[in-house]
């Protein structure tokens, strides 16, 4: 390959033909509508011969800067295969570091992100999630070899590349390099077992949301699903049986989540499938919405499908480890059919961390109609019940950052309009304490308002014209709201025993 | 000294505790904003993972919505999402039973496999393979789906639990007549036969899955170790070792020494219990006989003719004793019994309580229109009525004018106690003096003889009138009871008018 031999520093090559494409290298693509070029990567090929071109491949792209859930197959005619293609970097056997590893490891784009993420492995934190450790993985240089498509996970390696920091030099790339080709160094792989054993254990200490880093989860196993009524296309990989990969379409019972490669499976289930809502107890009901709580421990069946779907939309989403520790809430609109699943979140049945909620989905078919909002504004009706404060586990996704920073910003600044008046001072634990947030996310929506201001040698919360209109706007809207009256639930609390055999 | 802006407003950090005031910016024109100097507010994480918070939409949403926060343009900006708004036509090919919501909420608990029938599905290999069969068959003997299916879960059902790892030697499936024997339960003999036709196809369909279950499932345990499969999920947690210390060690052993104390105890109060019904049972039994016997004995006495005081003596002593000792086990009173049991007194006490109640309401109508003044609540009670007059200090040195000196004690207004003081001449000697200076000559032997001789007056004739209510009587009668028998007379203001009556008697 032309990657293997050409010398670096420089590995841009301007023009090429659609054999010298390989995993790993960046090019221009064609993408969206209007259509326009944008820098992506290769991240699968598969062949998709046809009668003119027996050699015909598809190549799965990810655009540089967009989120993953972008991610396509694309025909090799949107390849700008005239333009500049950046193969991936070199790989150096360890011998030869000495000289140029610093270099190299300067230079190499993800530089920042893998020192970034040896810091968050070290630190531990639960916050800091493998995530990272994956996304650092794909910044970084892939594999030269196009055959080498059972890749091993970089970004483990990188996590224990930081781990003993003195012996690697900073330069990040040796021990991906000693994955090029077959021959892997011993050493390189009991730094990977090392480094997955820390994963393990992070995901066990840690919650829900930590990322499956193999390389084979970078490529989304299914395209569509048909749920209900609906049709979805998929976003991420979810470890559905590997039997269906790449089926056309996955088909899904709305009810029981159950699902099946083909109609005459899901005609025969739905046959025979007595259920018409969530396999739990309602615990909340107000016009068509409700809200169902199930026991990971109790209904396994459901909620290891509800995550497998789950996982589809949410690219964070760990299903590492079984559904047990954890309480889902669904909730559902109902009709003459049934109560059909809207989106659910889960929760640690006892979170060290404080966290309300573990992941939180609102179902693709049903975004942008306020429904994230409810969930969440849910999530912390409970919280207040249970006389505590709550944040949603991190990492949050975008479109979740969105969501609660609007739901938190709207709670906030309706609450701080009716403070005005009464003219009382409050404290930043005030505003928690009545919203059942936790005071970092108050702090946080303080920032984003712009609001903290020091007037008169003290600090004041200062609301501008704008907010208070945006406030005033949205709260105008006509739409579904939380009505705590309608929840009648008491916390249910575990004993130590039953935690103990999760 | 400096007059730095920096310096001015190196302030601390802020604080969860501390108030803040909430303002209007309109209300405030003199904020002056350059000197918001965000820098002494601690920053906060986005909590977006952060090699994906660089991305292109979630900061041109971000700048959008800090845009409309701070000019107040509304930019609906959205990160695009693969597509979901395509629906499906034939909805009620699927999805046809009607849903009758419950006007309470939904109690649910039994699981998704419970309400799913049969878990085996049929395929279209399934369903061209039973149309072919169907076809071969006559019109009585064909097979439905549900058997079908039912067939097929048999065959996989038992060939799971008997051969869990089939995968790994798939010569191992298991031959019909092992299978065959399986089909007991009665929703399944009658299809036992037919299943002899759906095992080669089951068999085979198992075989072209490499012996593996034909319906794909999720992977749950690692196979080997250290494998990152990505298709490996829900695993099993390990159970997290509990901690162990020996004080908790020590805690329960001296619960579970107590539970054993108590189970012990109430075991042999059952055994005690029993023990006694025994006896009691034996006893009756020996009652019964000694009451034939004795039976037997007064007719063999009566036939003889003899005639025993002693024993209808006994027979009465008897009859007495088994009255006492009732047979059944007696229960301590309980706290219900013990009101019943005294249910008579408070029913008393109740009635004073209200009649005390009663007289107060009264009291309080009655004092309609009045102010009470009483500043003091605690009201003294009348001094006995006795009391109220004159006594003679028994003791008190005589005046020189010859007189006791008598007082008595008042209560005056706002609780003031008042002595009255009053000087009595001495009572007796005066009315001695009176009669001894007309009966014996101005002789006074004594009080003997006066007594002595105080009612044998001869002169009746001579009618002596007394004045009763002469003050020197009045005088008198107030040192004829002492202290002692005043207190005895009246000890409450309820012995008032009794004391006043006696009194009144005296007179």
């Amino acid at each position: 390959m032309s990657a293997a031999s050409s010398p670096f520093p420089s590995n841009i090559v301007t023009g090429g033909t659609i054999g010298s494409i390989v995993l790993g290298c960046k090019l221009q693509v064609l993408h969206g509508t209007p259509a326009e070029y944008r820098k992506a990567e290769i991240l699968s090929i598969r062949p998709t011969p046809t009668a003119d071109d027996p050699t015909r491949c598809e190549y799965y792209v990810h655009y540089s800067d967009y989120n993953k859930r972008l991610d396509e197959w694309v025909a090799p005619e949107r390849l700008n295969l005239l333009g500049e293609i950046e193969y991936p970097k070199l790989k150096k056997p360890k011998s030869l570091l000495a000289g140029v590893g610093k270099e190299t490891g300067k230079a190499s784009e993800p530089g920042t992100p893998s020192s970034r993420v040896s810091k968050n492995n070290r630190k531990a934190s639960n916050l800091s999630k493998a995530a990272s450790t994956g996304k650092a993985g794909e910044a970084a240089p892939g594999t030269p070899g196009a055959a080498n498509n059972k890749r091993k996970a970089a970004a483990m390696e990188e996590g224990s590349a930081s781990q003993d920091k003195d012996k690697a030099g900073g330069d990040d790339d040796d021990e991906d390099g000693s994955t090029n080709g077959d021959a892997t160094p011993s050493g390189t792989q009991e730094e990977g077992t090392f480094s997955k054993e820390q994963e393990i254990e992070k995901l066990r200490t840690s919650g829900s949301m930590t990322q499956n880093p193999h390389e084979v989860s970078r490529v989304k196993n299914l395209n569509l699903i048909q749920i209900g009524k609906h049709e979805v296309e998929t976003w991420y990989f979810s470890p559905y049986p590997v039997e269906y990969a790449h089926l056309p379409i996955l088909y899904i019972c709305e009810f029981c989540l159950s699902f099946f490669p083909g109609v005459k499976q899901l005609t025969r289930h739905r046959h025979k499938c007595t259920l018409q809502h969530p396999p739990g107890n309602e615990i909340y009901r107000k016009d068509e919405i409700s809200f169902f709580e199930i026991d990971g421990r109790k209904q396994k069946g459901y909620c290891r499908n509800l995550c497998l779907l789950s996982k589809l939309f949410l690219d964070h989403k760990s299903v590492y480890y079984d559904v047990d520790p954890f309480l889902f809430y669904i909730m559902t609109m109902r009709d003459e059919d049934g109560a059909h699943f809207v989106g659910y979140f889960s929760k640690e049945k006892e979170s060290a961390d404080q966290f309300n909620v573990a992941c939180i989905l609102t179902m693709p078919q049903f975004q942008r109609m306020g429904f994230g909002r409810l969930l969440i504004a849910f999530s912390y009706e409970l919280s207040k019940v249970e006389k505590r404060l709550g944040s949603p586990e991190k990492p949050l996704s975008d479109l979740g950052l969105l969501s609660y920073r609007a739901f938190w910003a709207e709670t906030i600044v309706t609450l701080l309009v009716e403070q005005q008046k009464t003219g009382i001072e409050l404290t930043i634990d005030d505003i928690a304490q009545r919203t059942a947030f936790q005071q970092m996310d108050v702090l946080h929506t303080l920032q984003n308002l712009n609001a903290l201001k020091y007037y008169h040698g003290q600090y004041a919360i200062v609301l501008s014209d704008t907010v208070i209109k945006n406030a005033e706007r949205s709260s105008k809207k006509k739409r579904r709201e939380i009505d705590p009256k309608a929840l009648v639930w008491k916390p249910i609390h575990f004993t130590a025993t039953q935690l103990r055999f999760l | 000294m400096k007059s730095n802006v920096g310096a001015r407003f190196r302030t601390r950090k802020i604080n969860n505790k501390q108030l803040l005031r909430v303002y209007k910016a309109v209300d405030i024109p003199d904020l002056d904003e350059s000197l918001n100097l965000q820098r002494s507010i601690p920053q906060t994480e986005t909590g977006v993972d952060k090699e994906e918070e660089t991305e292109h939409h979630l900061q041109a949403a971000i700048s959008a919505s800090n845009l409309s926060t701070t000019t107040g343009e509304a930019t609906a900006l959205y990160i695009p999402t693969p597509d979901a708004s395509r629906k499906i036509e034939n909805y009620r090919q699927f999805y046809s039973r009607p849903f009758t919501e419950p006007s309470t909420l939904i109690r649910f608990s039994s699981t998704v496999e419970d309400c799913m029938g049969c878990p085996y599905n049929m395929d279209d290999d399934d369903e061209k393979w039973l149309k072919e069969f169907n076809v071969k068959q006559s019109a009585d003997a064909k097979l439905d789906e549900d058997h079908f299916e039912m067939i097929m879960w048999q065959f996989e059902k038992i060939t799971n639990e008997r051969v869990p790892y089939l995968q790994l030697d798939s010569g191992q499936i298991p031959s019909f007549d092992d299978l065959r024997q399986t089909f007991t339960a009665p929703s399944l003999s009658s299809i036992k036969n037919i299943a002899a036709s759906v095992y080669p196809w089951w068999h085979e369909r198992r075989t072209t899955r490499g012996g593996k279950v034909i319906t794909p499932q999720l992977k749950f345990e690692e196979v080997m170790r250290n494998e990152s499969d990505p298709y490996l999920c829900f695993r099993r947690r390990e159970s997290k070792p509990m901690r162990k210390t020996r004080r908790a060690d020590m805690a329960s052993i001296e619960k579970l020494r107590k539970l054993r104390m108590e189970m012990e105890s109430a075991r042999s109060l059952l055994e005690m219990v029993s023990r006694r019904e025994k006896v009691r049972k034996e006893s009756l039994i020996l009652e019964h006989m000694i009451f034939n016997q004795r039976g037997k004995v007064r007719e063999i006495k009566r036939n003889l003719g003899i005639k025993d005081e002693e024993d209808d003596h006994h027979q009465k002593k008897k009859i007495r004793k088994s009255g006492e000792s009732s047979a059944t086990i007696r229960i301590p009173l309980n706290f219900k019994d013990r009101d019943a049991s005294s249910q008579d007194d408070p029913r008393k006490d109740r009635s004073a309580l209200s009649s005390i109640e009663a007289e107060l309401a009264k009291r309080k109508e009655e004092d309609i229109g009045w102010e009470d003044l009483t500043d003091n609540p605690n009201q003294q009670l009348l001094s006995p009525y006795a009391q109220q007059f004159y006594r003679v200090m028994p003791h008190a040195p005589l005046q020189r004018t010859g007189r006791f000196m008598s007082y008595r004690k008042r209560v005056g207004r706002g609780g003031r106690i008042h002595i009255d003081r009053q000087y009595v001449s001495r009572p007796r000697s005066h009315y001695r003096d009176h009669y001894q200076k007309e009966i014996f000559g101005g002789q006074f032997d004594g009080i003997n003889t006066f007594d002595k001789f105080r009612f044998d007056d001869d002169s009746f004739d001579q009618e002596d009138i007394v004045d009763d209510l002469r003050d020197g009587m009045i005088r008198y009668r107030c040192t004829l009871l002492s202290e002692t028998d005043l207190r005895s007379l009246s000890t409450s203001t309820r012995h008032h008018f009794i004391s006043m009556g006696h009194n009144g008697h005296s007179q």
